[in-house]
């Protein structure tokens, strides 16, 4: 049994159906991406990962243990094992790094700060923030954001971690960092779930590619390396090789900055 | 300009002071109500649509559009009719804490407003309940923008408060009044007052300096 399962996920926007008996698996560790044209339904896709998408029906195995995803409850449940870096990361303004990091530990898991400080502090050091801690997120660059984003996201132990659009705002030497981060939580058994644009990224980064069409799942290609070669994965990409082409590292315009 | 004779007014100094604290105490407590009652109308009309939000709207429409010194009359007579009977310092810090409310939650409001919209589903996904979210990120974060329009308030408030005088409470004004009619020196009891509310009022500028700089350093 995979480690991840989710099955036959929808989503319906008055009578839209955005999302259509989605699905896909992954074992313990693997980086999963989503593909897809805009409007595909990938974001969506993985919001409701989290429970930040209502769904109508689906169902997700993590280890065995299976949630229905149209329960009310469901939200809380999948919230426990996952956790979601945004693509405007969405550090709090008016809170030191070190502070977005403990804030969650100490104030859901009720973990003493003492405690809280030294994990964040130990994985910034990780992640080549150390000096940073005490900082305000205006103050940092992108690049350092993303970093703090996704080690607030690690605070909370997930089994399951979500990037939507991480290189998205990246130039290109951050944008290798960023994969050679992901590479090594993977490593640690972190199972990873992105949605991306940057084709070049996707086809070396993912041990999973799931293509999207139209809110549906159209293609699975699987193995490090040789997932982009699956038939349909290989076509869409080289229709969208345009943009990886002329745009090699993934830098797309971020329309919110 | 022979006729000044400041000597009953300074003679009397002490007494007027101690109208300044009355000042403070009625502005300060209306202020912190007023603040308390504005985060749970801004609340409102920002989780809420239709009924809820046009109700917490029309209550701030309708006392930043009336005369405060209507609503401290509505309330000092209003409320011993319901069989209340409350002293007139009491009223007055009533009617201006209903008025304070309405201004002080179109001015949390547009402070919430401009919180960035992800962080309400960056706190979700952390796991925070709703009262965290507002109470550790929300009002917060919305708290640092807003804090000169709310200290600037405040210092209306301060100045404001000489409305307490009709009502006989003996703030600073009250007892400007009442040494201007045993000495007849009214003008230069004003003068000494309306220096005392500006030396007030810039000691004021002064604390919101240093409390701004120092919830910068706490949070």
């Amino acid at each position: 049994m995979p480690y991840i399962d989710v099955r036959d996920v929808g989503v319906r926007h008055g009578k839209n159906e955005t999302l259509r008996h989605a699905g896909f698996e992954a074992e313990r560790g693997e980086i999963v991406s989503f593909i897809g044209p805009s409007g595909s339904g990938k974001t969506t896709f993985l919001r409701t990962l989290i429970g930040l998408q209502p769904v109508w029906q689906g169902q997700m195995g993590v280890d065995g243990r299976i949630v229905d995803m149209a329960a009310p409850a469901s939200a809380r449940i999948l919230r426990e094992q996952a956790a979601i870096v945004f693509q405007q990361y969405g550090l709090f303004g008016h809170m030191s790094v070190l502070r977005n990091l403990t804030l969650a530990p100490t104030v859901v898991a009720k973990r003493s700060r003492r405690n809280a400080e030294h994990e964040a502090r130990a994985l910034l050091e990780r992640l080549g923030l150390a000096n940073k801690a005490d900082m305000l997120p205006a103050d940092l660059s992108g690049g350092q954001k993303q970093r703090v984003a996704i080690a607030r996201a690690l605070m909370l132990r997930p089994s399951l971690l979500l990037l939507d659009e991480p290189t998205s705002a990246l130039d290109p030497h951050k944008v290798r960092d960023v994969g050679v981060l992901l590479r090594d939580l993977a490593q640690d058994g972190m199972t990873i779930v992105q949605v991306s644009h940057a084709m070049n990224v996707v086809s070396s980064l993912s041990d999973r590619i799931v293509l999207l069409e139209d809110g549906q799942v159209r293609a699975v290609g699987k193995g490090r390396g040789c997932a982009a070669q699956q038939p349909d994965i290989a076509a869409f990409m080289n229709t969208h090789g345009g943009d990886a082409a002329a745009d090699p590292a993934g830098l797309r315009p971020d329309p919110e900055h | 300009m022979t006729g000044l004779d400041f000597r009953p007014v300074f003679a009397r100094l002490p007494f007027l002071l101690g109208g300044v604290g009355v000042t403070v105490l009625i502005a300060g407590l209306a202020f912190v109500f007023g603040l308390l009652l504005a985060v749970g109308l801004a609340v409102v009309r920002f989780e809420n649509q239709g009924g809820w939000r046009r109700l917490s709207r029309s209550y701030s429409t309708a006392l930043t559009n009336t005369p405060q010194l209507s609503q401290i009359f509505a309330v000092f007579y209003c409320l011993p009719l319901m069989g209340l009977m409350v002293s007139p310092f009491l009223s007055v810090v009533i009617g201006m804490t209903l008025n304070a409310a309405a201004y002080l939650a179109d001015i949390l409001g547009a402070g919430m407003a401009r919180v960035p919209p992800v962080y309400h589903e960056v706190a979700l996904t952390l796991g925070l309940n709703r009262r965290q979210t507002y109470l550790r990120v929300i009002l917060p974060y919305a708290g640092r923008t807003m804090f000169p329009a709310l200290a600037n308030h405040f210092q209306i408030m301060i100045l404001g408060s000489a409305m307490a005088s009709i009502f006989g409470v003996e703030d600073l004004t009250g007892r400007a009044y009442d040494i201007g009619s045993t000495t007849f020196r009214i003008l230069e009891v004003m003068l000494v007052t309306g220096g005392l509310y500006a030396v007030l009022s810039f000691a004021l500028t002064g604390v919101f300096a240093l409390c701004r700089r120092t919830m910068e350093r706490i949070v």
